[in-house]
């Protein structure tokens, strides 16, 4: 997402890659939810179950590789789209740019997030 | 004459010497010298059996009103000259038969995506610097070849591009585009296929230049895969498959491609060139 940090290639492959991977974990997430859940659907969204599966290593890292992946697919799906809307040098670069920024943001809040939970603390 | 027999002979006669029926042209007017804005106007026009848009039109220019501009060249659907939106779908008009669009309308205005010059003519020069921008011609180092040999290729490696050398550059396939009408400087369906025929030819090695011009902002990964440009392509080429298949030379052949050797000179003398009898006096070849 980079001002040609990258090639355009890499970068949509990197968007494909996501994009599939998204849908592979996002898969899984919904099955740990309700068909691999012991207990039922209802309490599986519960305040403290909630706060119980960030606290588990394995289900925090879930996360994290989830956010990631969203971070990257969402942001340079809406660069590509936004690039379409209007054509010179500086929008171009303002994207880029602010397309970058806003998923490391996303990133970086959601890490801190999920990092919190898992140390028994809150947002 | 029996009255079945002259009904024979005037059923016969109707197309060829008697107009089909009239059909009211509404075409698309704008001088840019002239008028603020641009307008329709509606034409009679009587039509027979083989009557083209095209001869429509000259009929219009010829007979009703001489200041309507049409470019138009071969009349045969070989020089691209005369495309056109017919009844909402861009065509060549030298191509399309009037009876056929089954319309007692016609509507026809200039392609989309390009500068209206003048009524249905339209300024191709965004078209061909894109056309030009890919490079869409043989690179290779040794360009002083023979003039009498050939560079080697397989029927199978003719056979991977040459559906895309049917290409007249009639720019139907850039009209059509959805993604060129909201991006201007996306290079277009045309170019990028021009693109691939250019770097999947064996005789060629100019890849790397080429992935260089398509692999941007506004390249080969802003085509939506909308297929429009397959669709309305008048000579069968299918310029949306072009464009996947250099995404997928982008994604994995791109080394390969980049360092491949082109094909090397046949060390035969074209058997067409040695019995060419040149006129007394002629350069020896």
């Amino acid at each position: 997402m980079g001002v040609d940090v990258m090639r355009e290639s890499t970068l949509m492959w990197l968007q494909y890659i996501t994009g599939l991977a998204i849908l592979v974990l996002g898969a899984i997430h919904f099955a740990s939810l309700t068909f691999f859940q012991v207990s039922n659907y209802d309490q599986a969204l519960l305040y403290g179950t909630v706060v119980g599966r960030y606290t588990n290593i394995a289900w925090a890292s879930a996360l994290e590789l989830f956010l990631a992946l969203l971070s990257y697919h969402v942001f340079n799906g809406f660069r590509v789209i936004l690039l379409e809307l209007r054509q010179d040098g500086l929008w171009t670069k303002a994207v880029n740019v602010t397309m970058f920024l806003a998923g490391l943001v996303v990133l970086l809040y959601g890490t801190r997030t999920i990092a919190l939970f898992m140390m028994g603390g809150g947002a | 004459m029996s009255e079945t027999e002259r009904m024979a002979i005037s059923t016969t006669l109707e197309g060829v010497e008697k107009p089909v029926k009239t059909v009211m042209f509404r075409v698309f007017r704008f001088n840019p010298e002239k008028d603020e804005k641009p307008y329709y106007k509606d034409y009679e026009v009587p039509i027979y059996r083989f009557t083209t848009v095209l001869d429509a039109l000259l009929y219009i220019k010829y007979n009703l009103d001489p200041t309507l501009s049409v470019r138009y060249s071969c009349r045969m659907g070989v020089c691209g000259s005369c495309g056109m939106i017919i009844n909402g779908k861009e065509r060549l008009a030298c191509k399309t038969i009037v009876l056929s669009l089954n319309s007692n309308i016609v509507t026809v205005r200039p392609l989309n995506n390009l500068p209206v010059v003048r009524d249905l003519i339209t300024d191709f020069t965004p078209f061909f610097d894109k056309h030009k921008q890919v490079k869409p011609y043989i690179i290779r180092d040794d360009v002083e070849a023979h003039y009498d040999r050939e560079f080697i290729q397989s029927m199978d490696e003719l056979m991977e591009f040459m559906m895309i050398t049917n290409c007249i550059k009639c720019g139907l396939c850039y009209s059509a585009c959805p993604t060129t009408a909201t991006d201007e400087l996306f290079l277009g369906p045309q170019a990028l296929a021009q693109a691939y025929r250019y770097t999947i030819d064996t005789r060629d090695s100019g890849a790397k230049e080429r992935f260089e011009a398509v692999d941007t902002n506004h390249g080969v990964w802003r085509c939506h895969f909308a297929g429009a440009c397959s669709a309305v392509c008048p000579k069968g080429v299918d310029p949306a498959f072009a464009i996947q298949q250099l995404k997928k030379l982008l994604l994995y052949r791109r080394k390969k491609m980049e360092k491949r050797a082109p094909a090397h000179e046949s060390n035969k003398p074209r058997e067409l060139l040695k019995k060419v009898e040149y006129p007394e006096g002629w350069p020896e070849q």
